[in-house]
């Protein structure tokens, strides 16, 4: 056991952790900030996505006592409050879920994504879209864009037309 | 009928889930999220051979070792486990839930056989100690496919269902499908022997080993107080697990509470296969604290039910006007040694198509593999994908065109009952459908359709799955501010009942739905079947619907303020009605549809993508139309998984599980166009619905095989299709069109 501190939605925790802790199983069991969810273990189905220190990670694959020190954010902590982020709202208006058991993941994953788009980060859909895109990186988030972008969250509930919709929306009124 | 005149308008209407919110921050309550103080962890142990004899010096050996280890409070294994009583036969004889209670001997009857139950103070530590076991064990040879038992010899006697003991073998020839006398899995209609046509096609086709794979793995949280057991557990099926758990347990089922808050999906699993729940609820007996068992993915494989494989031989013969005349399906699938199970593969060749002669067979082996149960789509998924490729193929030796077939050789009665349908709207699927897709421009010849140097085929298929309606209750509570709660032992599993059941109750109750509530998964709730069969909306609806139509009546007998009632008068608003299963002797209820798709494929790399659908179903009426769209492009992607991805990969040696299972991602889904015929059928149930959580699968797969046919003259009948099957060079000898 050591001691792990992490900033967990803005609040600074301090653990006694298993060093075999993932930081997956820490989030669930120990703080009980149940929203992140495990769906595989084995980092293949994104359900447990959080951001570390502002990108995103699988964290079934991240040891607890490997992020020490981290600033750790969960889909509780996306909202303002009582104030949904607009993200949040556009999954429930899109319908962009059905069990709603990979939403957590999928709101994270897009959250991050988000900002990666906006740092003008490529993706293999950004090497379909011209020279101009893959030297700038592309402008607007295409459909494309954001299925290649999320195609690390599984929805087995097959809801991805309507989560595409969701994060589509919202990019445009950020943009 | 109707809904009363008070009807507020919200049924059909788009209406956001009721747990959206909940479910979009992260505050929504799943099963492994329930936070019981004083939970300990238990990490199963699983068998690493297909058929043998587990050895007690391994067994124990083992079991010291993982006592010795940190924070270990428990071991179970078949030395030390309180012996569990047999199941109910009614839940075993024609239901898949095993004969054999788990832990209950030394025999090992497939990969991923529960061997022990390791219970420590956090999951770590039992998850170590799990890992330490090193079991050994006296091998047997395994029986590992079907066509492996059929050639050893499986005798006569075995094709009658050898002996009434818990571990059977050999191969047997069900009657009827579950409890349902009616859907015969043997069955024939006509001549003795299949007339000459002027067209016929004969094949072979398979379909793999599918697994369910909901996000959500599978969770129990067992507690006792005194002989008091609460379980919360992963379940679409309350009133089912309390009974096994009941006759396993050898308790009362009143000392049992099963709570099923959200399901993270289950897609026909999370049900019957229930060995795991008894084991935790054991485990928490002997520890006296509540035991937590979450299922790794990899158990998710072994012990949560799957598809079976199948073997299907389909011949169709039509006469010179491409009207069917004779229609054959014989399949051969497999079940476990331990376990009933037939996937009932031929049900929708019975009355799909007009066909004056029919003969349908079922054969199932018991292999050493872990018990298959429901699938979305069970037997139509499988069974359409042989029956519509074959349709195609039928298309082609006729020179039909593939719709055109479908239209002259549909039928306005169910042929297998006799009897009429409540409502059958699949002539306008066909027709709609063609149209919103452009079917129309489609050529004939295979390989003649390109787009940015990759071929392009269009496929379409047919989609049917039963309307069904079992007996359901509903209880009403009424409170002094004017909410009004509906509640019924139900599961929310992602299809949207607490959204549409508000709808219909608001509806029925003549009530703003901002007052109406309803509340699913707690045994003390009344009795609801299965979440299953594409049946909830029609069997829960209806105990809604009559219990909101009820409340109304005693309301607007009352004077119809509920704000000037007495106390006393509040009271009456609090009930619980029962409605009925489907009329006996009803007309028979029957769901249609029609997919049309388009692929593209890329020869030199073996690539499909599936780029664009339209879907039109009769489904009855719809309810949330937001919802009901969701449902349907989810089934979809399931039934492309089925066609292009999925299969559990093992080891045919040795039965061990190698490598992934792929699932449709973001980037696999085509475009969607989903229209609903949405004409109300009332002969099922009095909200006029007919389900619509499995049809979406059914015929997608198929659709997608004849697209790729479209587009590369390539036929392929068997799943999945994979870029190996892509690669092969075109040969335009080989078949196209079947055998003549």
């Amino acid at each position: 056991m050591r001691d792990v501190t992490l900033t967990v939605n803005g609040e600074s925790r301090t653990v006694a952790a298993d060093v075999r802790s993932t930081l997956l199983d820490l989030l669930r069991e120990t703080l009980h900030l149940t929203g992140t969810k495990k769906g595989c273990d084995h980092g293949l189905c994104g359900a447990c996505t959080v951001s570390v220190d502002g990108e995103r990670v699988v964290s079934c694959l991240t040891l607890a006592a490997s992020v020490d020190g981290s600033d750790v954010l969960t889909v509780e902590g996306i909202a303002d409050g009582d104030q949904l982020h607009p993200l949040q709202q556009a999954f429930v208006d899109c319908d962009g879920f059905q069990c709603g058991f990979c939403t957590s993941g999928q709101i994270s994953s897009a959250h991050a994504m988000l900002h990666e788009h906006a740092r003008g980060d490529l993706s293999t859909a950004s090497f379909e879209a011209g020279r101009a895109t893959v030297c700038d990186g592309p402008k607007a988030l295409s459909d494309n864009e954001i299925r290649e972008r999320m195609a690390g969250n599984i929805c087995r509930c097959g809801a991805y037309a309507n989560i595409v919709e969701a994060i589509a929306g919202v990019a445009r009124e950020t943009k | 009928m109707t809904s009363t005149a008070d009807a507020t308008g919200i049924v059909s209407t788009p209406m956001n889930r009721v747990e959206g919110i909940e479910k979009v921050t992260g505050h929504a309550t799943y099963t492994a999220d329930v936070v019981v103080p004083g939970t300990t962890y238990a990490v199963l142990v699983q068998s690493e051979i297909p058929h043998g004899t587990v050895t007690v010096e391994s067994l124990r050996a083992s079991t010291e070792r993982a006592l010795a280890a940190p924070g270990v409070l428990h071991v179970l294994t078949p030395l030390n486990c309180p012996a569990l009583h047999a199941p109910p036969p009614q839940m075993s004889d024609d239901l898949p839930l095993e004969r054999r209670p788990p832990l209950s001997d030394l025999t090992v009857q497939h990969v991923g056989q529960h061997m022990a139950v390791v219970v420590a103070d956090t999951l770590e530590n039992a998850t170590a100690a799990a890992a330490s076991f090193e079991l050994a064990y006296e091998t047997a040879s395994p029986q590992l496919s079907a066509r492996e038992v059929l050639e050893d010899g499986a005798g006569a006697g075995d094709r009658d269902g050898e002996g009434d003991g818990a571990i059977r073998h050999g191969v047997y020839q069900p009657d009827h499908f579950v409890k349902l006398e009616d859907e015969k899995l043997q069955d024939r209609r006509g001549d003795d022997d299949e007339p000459a046509g002027a067209a016929r096609v004969s094949a072979t086709y398979t379909t793999p080993l599918n697994t369910h794979y909901p996000i959500e793995l599978s969770a129990t949280i067992a507690q006792w107080d005194d002989d008091v057991l609460t379980v919360h557990d992963t379940t679409r099926w309350i009133t089912g697990e309390r009974m096994a758990l009941a006759a396993y347990l050898g308790i009362p089922e009143a000392k049992i509470r099963i709570l099923s808050p959200l399901v993270g999906g289950a897609f026909g699993s999370k049900s019957f296969l229930w060995m795991h729940v008894a084991l935790c609820a054991v485990a928490a007996r002997e520890v006296g604290r509540p035991v937590k068992l979450v299922l790794t993915r990899d158990q998710m494989f072994s012990s949560t039910g799957h598809r079976p494989r199948t073997e299907q031989h389909l011949s169709l013969v039509a006469d010179d006007a491409a009207r069917i005349l004779s229609t054959e399906q014989h399949t051969l699938t497999e079940t476990s040694t331990v376990a009933h199970f037939c996937e009932p593969v031929g049900l929708s060749a019975r009355f799909l198509y007009d066909s004056p002669r029919l003969v349908v067979s079922h054969t199932v082996a018991r292999i050493n593999y872990p018990t298959p149960c429901f699938m979305r789509g069970p037997g139509e998924a499988p069974g359409l994908f042989a029956l519509e490729v074959a349709m195609d193929e039928l298309a082609y030796a006729s020179n039909v065109d593939p719709m055109e077939l479908r239209l002259r050789n549909d039928t306005d009665h169910d042929q297998a009952s006799g009897k009429a349908w409540s409502g059958k709207h699949l002539r306008e699927c066909y027709l709609q459908g063609a149209e919103r897709f452009g079917w129309g421009d489609r050529p004939m010849a295979p390989r003649s359709l390109h787009r940015d140097g990759l071929r392009v085929g269009w496929g379409m298929a047919t989609a049917t799955y039963p309307g069904r309606r079992m007996p359901a209750s509903c209880r009403v509570t009424t409170d002094a501010t004017g909410k009004v709660r509906f509640a019924s032992a139900t599961h929310e599993v992602g299809t949207g009942v607490r959204t549409v059941m508000t709808q219909v109750a608001a509806d029925a109750a003549g009530l703003d739905v901002a007052v109406v509530g309803f509340d699913s998964g707690d045994s003390l709730f009344p009795d609801a079947p299965y979440s299953g069969a594409s049946q909830t909306t029609a069997t829960v609806g209806s105990a809604v619907h009559q219990a909101a139509t009820e409340w109304r009546k005693r309301l607007d007998d009352m004077g119809g303020h509920l704000d000037r009632l007495t106390p006393g008068q509040l009271e009456t608003l609090n009930f619980t009605t029962t409605s009925d299963g489907a009329a006996d002797g009803g007309p028979v209820s029957q769901s249609f549809g029609a997919h049309f798709c388009e692929v593209t494929v890329d020869e030199e790399i073996g690539r499909v993508s599936v780029t664009r659908w339209v879907a039109m179903m009769d489904c009855g009426r719809v309810l949330n139309p937001k919802l009901a769209r969701n449902q349907v492009m989810g089934g979809i992607t399931f039934g492309l998984g089925m066609a292009l991805l999925e299969q559990v990969p093992y080891d045919v040696h040795t039965a061990q599980l190698i490598g992934e299972y792929y699932l449709p991602t973001h980037a696999d889904r085509p475009e969607f166009d989903i229209g609903f015929v949405d004409v109300p059928d009332y002969g099922l149930d009095p909200v006029g619905v007919r389900g619509i959580g499995e049809i979406g699968t059914c015929g997608v797969p198929a659709a997608i095989s004849n697209a790729i046919f479209h587009a590369t003259g390539k036929r392929l009948r068997d799943l999945p299709i994979t870029l190996e099957n892509l690669l092969k060079p075109f040969d335009d000898e080989s078949d196209p069109g079947g055998t003549p």
